[in-house]
């Protein structure tokens, strides 16, 4: 560890030096030089647009892409130029400039429509892929995403994610996933810039990312750059769509499991605007009166709701305020006729982000944000008098403040520093026995500090060599109130200590260096390459392999060291006929420790006189492997075929008896193709194919009679292999002509088209009479989606 | 407490439950090839204060194999094993025996040494010259204060037992408890839910619990279902018999572990369990009880 900690305290002033001076150097041989910029928005709803191209014609090389405000700079020798502005779904644009003084402008980009933009190849297409410094990027626009079969008609980002190389899903249907052999809660998850603790509803069948509200999303699996941490293995970051400033609009669509809705519009013209979205799940409520009274969903309600809201306003050319938020609960009740035992499971997320946008001037810009999060799970159980409550949750306040200083379209600096205030409520448990309160310990939530600051320098050293250098400094603290309870080997308390408010329990700080590197073949392919370290403080304790709304988090502390990653990424990038191909070839190889996992037997039972902590087990982890990716980009027919070879393996000291294992989800091939194509104007086809080895299972080897029962004997952790897992889905939008406002459009999906029974896992079924000696013991594998067929409709006006 | 302890079941049970609605319909048999299997030695034995040792010696088997009766009873039971019980002073050799309500119906059964509360028992088991031993206590039983049955709400014929228990404020009690009714059970069965408890969450107060009844018969033990329906009542017009003992923490230990197991078996979410055996050399079990008779007519 000593050796991790030194390089970078060496390499960041070196590397800025370096950098600084290099561009000096090229700007002193060039003469005189001014600045371009200005903001480029869409024509139609005032909003700007983030990741627009912008470039002078007659220096392509020196291109740059808008920021999150839609902001560009570029700067040029005097003399007159074309500037081109591009954007995927929009008309490009192009302006004379005669450049001899720094210039400010504001470019409105028209939409295109849709089908125009796919059909009608103009101009150069982005090659972002190539030529900026970043590995292991995945993004598609929304709009393609719901051209794309879904399951039961539900559009999801985090489905979509899922079918690309170096990611898998954790189980089918499931909105959990890994990345590049990280576990599910190595991945920081933002929504505007706020962590998302738990992103799924029903189980992570869906995610809570409504699609009509979102604006992009972006999945970096590699290379991470400073300005975020706290998790090893990848960012999805997600950020919501800004309401249409000139305009009012209402969309809404009904599918199978949910209904949605979404209003848009100005507050006032041009200045600031809103947008809500809705959706709420029905389907068990319509059958209830329909069961029969010996159905098992009889008396079974299950549904969930969420809301997204924002509000963006422009308070001057200089400044913006964005408020955004998301409510969501998952609602599980079962009160069934002739059962003492009633039960009521709740789960849901509070996500809110307050951001301020200040630009100071063309090359320097500022975010300052502030959040809370609250993510909470509530389980109450009741027989009789006989009374539980389990609640156990994790609560944010945090506050960002984000500095991007752009000296040059060369050199784009970023920096800035982020602190949280945690609080860990782990499996709090309330019980009653008739008119007695049982003694299931006092309140044990846990509180922490959580500080980073960051320093990013990515910076064109010369045509062909561009580097992204950067630091990230992190400190983390568990304070008081807090008792240790100090357990011997057989689990006696031996002594407790008592940590007051604030005071400091343990603390952690760390340095992460963050290296990318792209080096330009020819201006259609490059070698990329990308060094990170990233230590995670909060862990996702799992009691199993998915996902699942009790799964806690827990600070680092005295027990509990941070987990600690690095990263070996290594990618060729080429793209082909005018850019309509983009291909890569990625390799990584990655270690991971400080693992966490609940010792073997846990069960979230009573807090008196123990520490959650004391529960876990720690261990390592491996992965490495390669990704082939192909995507086409425009044209009739549009999406991409990824294929990866990946190892994963996990070490815990107390699982396996110490054995190096196959992580569960260690798929040795997995293939992804997406594609979408444009029959007409009207309609659009798409299919999904998947293919994934199957996954790891640990088999039972023997069984015994003891005690009347049959026990199995379980063999070595994850030794045997499920079937694979393969799955085609279809899907058909259909768009009439619009007519005066209003637009509609109709999906037809069928999942798992050829009715494919994977398998979810493999039961072991003991069946029989004991008393009659006549047992047979077999197994049976259980798989989850037949082919559903399935409909949605949607519309906007 | 019952609740208390089983509440992670519950909620295991109510996500998997749901899930399996979605589940049963598309389940299908498989072949699969196992991985290689390791012959051992399986321990269940038992003694208690006042009555002699009991102990089963059988094999294990592989996963699949025979099941019908003859073939099953030559291949588990271990017929030619010395099964020595001591008090450190006293020892005695059981004697093979065959125990028609028991599965498998043979074991080895001790006479003239019988179990005392506070006293350690050594349990020694030569198989052809290979030994097993264990080590097991028999702790002070426990009484209850006051028994009771009642009917479930809304119900007319059935109904749970509610007993009362003032535990003491230390040191730590680890139960297990068995009911028998009349001549319905052929003997104490462990209770249906979980048999396995600790006071931790009541230590020094009195407490009123229900219990509901233990499995009855091992007729049907299909257990790929995890569906909604509890059961297990007691019935107007019962006898029941209950049996609360106390036992040393080992022996909970593995109690505890060997349901949990049976709890999250098949669960497609939960890391198989280990059973922590006290048996040095084989798996299994040797517990010392110190047992609570309590009769009840459910009336």
């Amino acid at each position: 560890m000593q050796n991790h900690r030194k390089r970078p305290g060496l390499f960041l002033p070196l590397l800025l030096c370096f950098s600084m001076s290099i561009s000096n150097m090229l700007f002193a041989q060039r003469g005189t030089t001014y600045t371009i910029s200005g903001i480029v928005k869409d024509d139609s709803t005032g909003n700007s647009l983030t990741g627009a191209r912008v470039y002078l014609k007659e220096n392509p090389m020196g291109a740059t892409i808008t920021n999150q405000e839609g902001y560009f700079t570029i700067t040029s020798l005097v003399g007159n130029y074309s500037l081109i502005v591009s954007f995927i779904g929009y008309s490009q644009d192009t302006l004379k400039i005669n450049v001899n003084a720094n210039l400010t402008l504001g470019i409105s980009l028209k939409p295109s429509s849709e089908m125009l933009n796919k059909v009608v190849v103009k101009g150069i297409r982005e090659n972002k892929n190539v030529e900026s410094s970043e590995v292991g990027r995945f993004t598609i626009p929304i709009k393609q995403l719901k051209e794309l079969p879904s399951l039961f008609g539900e559009v999801d980002v985090m489905k979509i994610i899922q079918l690309t190389p170096g990611v898998q899903a954790t189980g089918e249907g499931n909105t959990g996933f890994y990345v590049r052999g990280g576990g599910p809660d190595e991945n920081l998850i933002l929504l505007d810039n706020a962590v998302v603790y738990n992103p799924s509803h029903l189980l992570g069948f869906f995610s809570i990312f409504n699609s009509d509200a979102l604006e992009n999303f972006e999945l970096i699996k590699a290379g991470m750059p400073a300005n975020y941490g706290g998790r090893l293995a990848s960012v999805l970051d997600i950020t919501t769509r800004d309401g249409d400033l000139n305009n009012y609009h209402v969309t809404g669509g009904i599918g199978l499991i949910s209904s949605h809705i979404t209003a848009e519009g100005p507050i006032k013209k041009n200045k600031s605007s809103f947008i809500i979205s809705a959706r709420r799940t029905y389907i068990l409520q319509l059958v209830q009166p329909f069961l029969g009274s010996q159905s098992p969903i009889k008396g079974v309600n299950y549904y969930f709701y969420d809301m997204n809201a924002r509000l963006n306003y422009i308070l001057s050319t200089k400044d913006r305020l964005a408020f955004s938020g998301y409510i969501g609960n998952d609602v599980f009740t079962m009160k069934q006729n002739g059962q003492s035992f009633t039960n009521d499971i709740r789960w849901g997320n509070v996500i809110t982000s307050l951001k301020w946008t200040h630009i100071y001037s063309n090359k320097l810009f500022s975010d300052l944000s502030a959040f809370y999060t609250n993510y909470k799970f509530q389980f109450s159980a009741t027989q009789d008098s006989t009374n539980v409550k389990i609640f156990s949750g994790i609560k944010d306040w945090s506050a960002k403040l984000s500095y991007s200083y752009i000296p040059s379209e060369k050199q784009d600096i970023k920096f800035g520093a982020d602190y949280t205030f945690h609080t860990f409520t782990p499996n709090n448990t309330n019980a009653q026995a008739g008119n007695v309160q049982l003694n299931t310990g006092t309140s044990m939530d846990m509180y922490a500090n959580d500080v980073a600051a960051y320093l990013s320098d990515d910076v064109n050293l010369n045509e062909r060599i561009k580097l992204n250098g950067g630091l990230r400094f992190t400190f983390f603290e568990q304070t008081g109130p807090f008792n240790r309870y100090v357990t011997s080997s057989d689990n006696v308390i031996i002594d407790t200590i008592h940590y007051a408010s604030g005071a400091k329990v343990k603390s952690y700080s760390h340095i992460e260096p963050r290296l990318s590197f792209r080096y330009s073949l020819n201006p259609s392919s490059s070698i990329k390459a990308s060094f990170t370290q990233n230590y995670q403080y909060i862990n996702l304790a799992s009691i199993s392999d998915v996902t699942l709304p009790m799964d806690l988090w827990i600070p680092s502390t005295s027990l509990v060291k941070p987990q600690f990653g690095s990263q070996y990424s290594l990618g060729f990038y080429k793209n082909f006929r005018k850019n309509m191909f983009e291909s890569s070839v990625e390799v990584y190889y990655k270690e991971m420790h400080n693992m966490i996992e609940f010792k073997e037997g846990y069960v979230p039972l009573d807090n008196t006189g123990n520490n959650i902590d004391n529960s876990l087990t720690f261990g390592t982890g491996r992965s490495y492997g390669s990704e082939f990716f192909l995507k086409k980009r425009t044209g009739k027919l549009t999406g991409w075929v990824g294929y990866t070879l990946s190892f994963t393996t996990r070490t815990f000291s107390e699982i396996n008896q110490g054995q190096t294992f196959w992580a569960k989800y260690d798929h040795r091939h997995d293939v992804d193709i997406a594609l979408t194509y444009d029959i007409s104007k009207k309609l659009t086809a798409s299919v999904v194919w998947v293919y994934t080895s199957g996954n790891a299972l640990t088999p039972p080897i023997g069984r015994y009679f003891f005690d009347n029962q049959i026990i199995i004997q379980w063999g070595a952790m994850d030794s045997y292999r499920m079937a694979p897992y393969h799955r085609m889905d279809v899907s058909l939008t259909y768009t009439p002509q619009k007519k005066k406002r209003f637009e509609q459009s109709w999906n037809f999906s069928v999942y798992n088209l050829y009715d494919r029974h994977n398998p979810y896992y493999i039961a072991f079924v003991t069946t029989g009479n004991l008393n009659d000696y006549n047992v047979t013991t077999s197994a049976k594998q259980i798989s989850l989606f037949p082919l559903l067929p399935s409909v949605s409709w949607s519309f906007k006006f | 407490m019952k609740t208390l302890n089983k509440k992670n079941g519950y909620l295991v049970l109510m996500i998997i439950g749901f899930l399996s609605l979605l589940l049963e319909a598309c389940s299908k048999d498989v072949n699969i090839k196992l991985p290689a299997f390791t012959e051992s030695y399986v321990i269940d034995g038992e003694i208690e204060q006042g009555k002699p040792a009991m102990v089963f010696v059988t094999n294990n088997t592989p996963y699949f194999g025979t099941t019908d009766s003859i073939t099953m009873i030559q291949s588990i039971v271990v017929p030619n094993a010395i099964v020595t019980v001591s008090d450190g002073v006293n020892s005695e050799v059981l004697t093979k025996t065959f125990l028609p309500d028991y599965i498998p119906p043979i074991g080895y059964m001790g006479t003239s040494l019988l179990g005392e509360v506070g006293k350690t028992y050594n349990l020694t088991v030569n198989i052809e010259g290979k030994i097993l031993t264990a080590t097991t206590t028999i702790p002070a039983p426990v009484h209850y204060n006051s028994i009771y049955f009642k009917l479930q709400p809304n119900e007319d014929s059935t109904g749970m037992l509610w007993p009362t228990l003032s535990a003491p404020a230390d040191p730590e009690l680890y139960f297990r408890i068995f009911t028998k009714r009349g001549t319905k059970d052929r003997r104490y069965v462990p209770l249906r839910r979980g048999s396995v408890y600790n006071d931790a969450t009541f230590q020094g107060q009195t407490v009123t619990f229900s219990l509901s009844r233990s499995r009855a018969n091992l007729d049907n033990i299909t257990n790929i279902s995890f569906g909604f329906r509890f059961g297990g009542f007691f019935k107007l017009g019962d006898t029941i018999s209950v049996r609360t003992c106390t036992v040393d923490k080992s022996s909970y230990d593995f109690w505890k572990a060997m349901e949990q197991e049976k709890s999250t078996n098949n669960n497609p979410f939960a890391t198989p369990v280990s059973i922590p055996s006290n048996i040095n050399g084989g798996l299994g079990t040797w517990t010392g009880y110190g047992a609570d008779y309590e009769t009840v007519y459910a009336k």
